[in-house]
């Protein structure tokens, strides 16, 4: 019985091993194309172009494979050969660095493999995004605590596509994203930062030993903006 | 069954086949064909085999306005051949073998950074005697297919992805002997792999076919002293 067991589960543990292993489409190429522009109409160059499977909706992506890689030229425009896969997860990430938004297509390529085999972007905007860098730094004398948060719009935008139609329930896009943090005598410091479209607004909150809210709006209107508050 | 399953089956067969008929036929026919040798360009009794086998490397070239040309860049490859006589000079071959490339333009193939292409073939040619000690061979693929292993991706998770092809193979060689049975060779082939890539229409002329050239040396062993018509004649 116990050989029986031990057979059983490595069977199972030799599935999950062999499931795990991402089977790309022999014998196939797609190509990938549109055009990159700003906010202000202008064309976007030397911006990185990856086709993706499993990729995460999340704005780093999490566990995703490289199948294509180009970048756009002079004119914004870009035309990525890559290799294929039929995944619920199917994407194409335009990668706009430091300066600029990410946008990410997404489709399930189970159900759907698009006419020709070419994806067509057409014309996608990037927001030019600035990097807002905080720095909270405690001050004053012990058991002070200072609650905090910003609100601000994340520079990513996913679109989720069910063949040709946009799902709005599933994309998201620029959408607003609240961080937060207590400091106390533990932990009374804190650095970090985060990007944004330049020109839009950080909203920051506070509380300083539980005391009633403030809340002051910052608007960031460089590519770079440190903001230091001290408590 | 598969081009290289099919080849691989009759490469075996015909070692063993050339081993026991080659050596029993030679004994008894050699005093025979000494009494009868003639010396041209296009046959010498004195010169004739029954099966050559050959191994050795080569060097290949991607060339052309396509997505070898424009993407691959050749590294080495190896070969193994047999083939037949069938009648005087006249032979036909099988022919398995490998070639390596490294992707050099990973935006007009797909993300990943090595192609092998396994080659395997069935080819046809006439070998001339230009010399006393040199034998020139030209011969051209009558049936062969190429598989191309693709891998070196960014996660090992992808462990490969593959992609077919026909093959069309002109080669030249020349072999120069140093003993009967014992020969160095040297050759030039010039392939166009036919794909079977499923692509976007614009990419059609691009992916249909690709080009590579191959220089390649090696070692050739003979086995025996007539060919395979003669032996029933």
């Amino acid at each position: 019985m116990k050989l029986l067991i031990r057979f059983f589960l490595s069977c199972c543990v030799l599935l999950t091993v062999v499931s795990c292993e991402v089977h790309l489409e022999d014998d196939t190429r797609i190509l990938v194309e549109g055009n990159i522009i700003d906010q202000n109409n202008l064309p976007v160059s030397d911006v990185k172009i990856s086709v993706q499977t499993r990729r995460s909706s999340y704005n780093e992506g999490e566990n995703q494979y490289i199948l294509g890689e180009g970048y756009s030229n002079s004119d914004g425009a870009f035309s990525v050969i890559s290799l294929y896969d039929g995944d619920e997860d199917f994407a194409i990430e335009i990668d706009g660095g430091d300066k600029y938004s990410t946008y990410v297509y997404k489709t399930n390529t189970i159900n759907y493999t698009p006419t020709d085999l070419t994806f067509n972007l057409e014309t996608v905007s990037l927001k030019k995004t600035a990097t807002f860098n905080y720095n909270m730094i405690k001050t004053s004398g012990e058991s002070n605590t200072l609650r905090y948060s910003f609100k601000y719009v994340e520079g990513f935008c996913l679109e989720y596509y069910e063949g040709t139609t946009l799902n709005e329930y599933q994309s998201l896009c620029y959408q607003e994203r609240v961080i937060g943090q207590l400091l106390n005598d533990n932990n009374p410091d804190n650095e970090w930062s985060f990007r944004l479209p330049l020109g839009e607004v950080v909203e920051f909150t506070y509380s300083i030993n539980d005391e009633p809210e403030i809340t002051e709006i910052i608007t960031i209107n460089q590519d770079s903006y440190d903001f230091t508050f001290t408590y | 069954m598969t081009l290289r399953l099919l080849i691989n089956t009759s490469l075996v067969i015909s070692m063993l086949l050339c081993a026991s008929v080659g050596f029993a036929q030679d004994n008894l026919n050699e005093s025979e064909s000494q009494s009868e040798s003639s010396n041209t360009f296009f046959d010498s009794e004195d010169r004739q085999s029954f099966f050559a086998i050959t191994i050795g490397g080569h060097k290949p070239f991607a060339s052309g306005d396509n997505f070898m040309g424009e993407g691959l860049s050749g590294k080495s490859g190896i070969d193994f051949k047999v083939q037949m006589y069938v009648y005087k000079h006249l032979f036909i071959g099988l022919a398995t073998g490998a070639s390596y490339f490294d992707v050099k333009n990973q935006e007009l193939l797909g993300s990943y950074r090595k192609s092998r292409i396994a080659e395997n073939y069935i080819y046809l040619g006439y070998e001339f005697l230009p010399a006393e000690n040199l034998r020139l061979g030209l011969n051209i693929a009558i049936d062969g297919d190429l598989n191309y292993k693709n891998s070196g991706f960014s996660a090992s998770d992808i462990a490969e992805q593959h992609d077919s092809a026909k093959l069309n193979r002109y080669e030249l060689y020349l072999y120069y002997e140093l003993s009967k049975h014992f020969m160095v060779y040297l050759d030039y082939g010039y392939n166009v792999s036919k794909t079977d890539i499923r692509v976007p229409s614009e990419l059609e002329d691009f992916f249909r076919k690709g080009k590579y050239s191959t220089i390649g040396i090696g070692l050739v062993f003979t086995i025996g002293s007539r060919d395979l018509i003669s032996r029933f004649l």
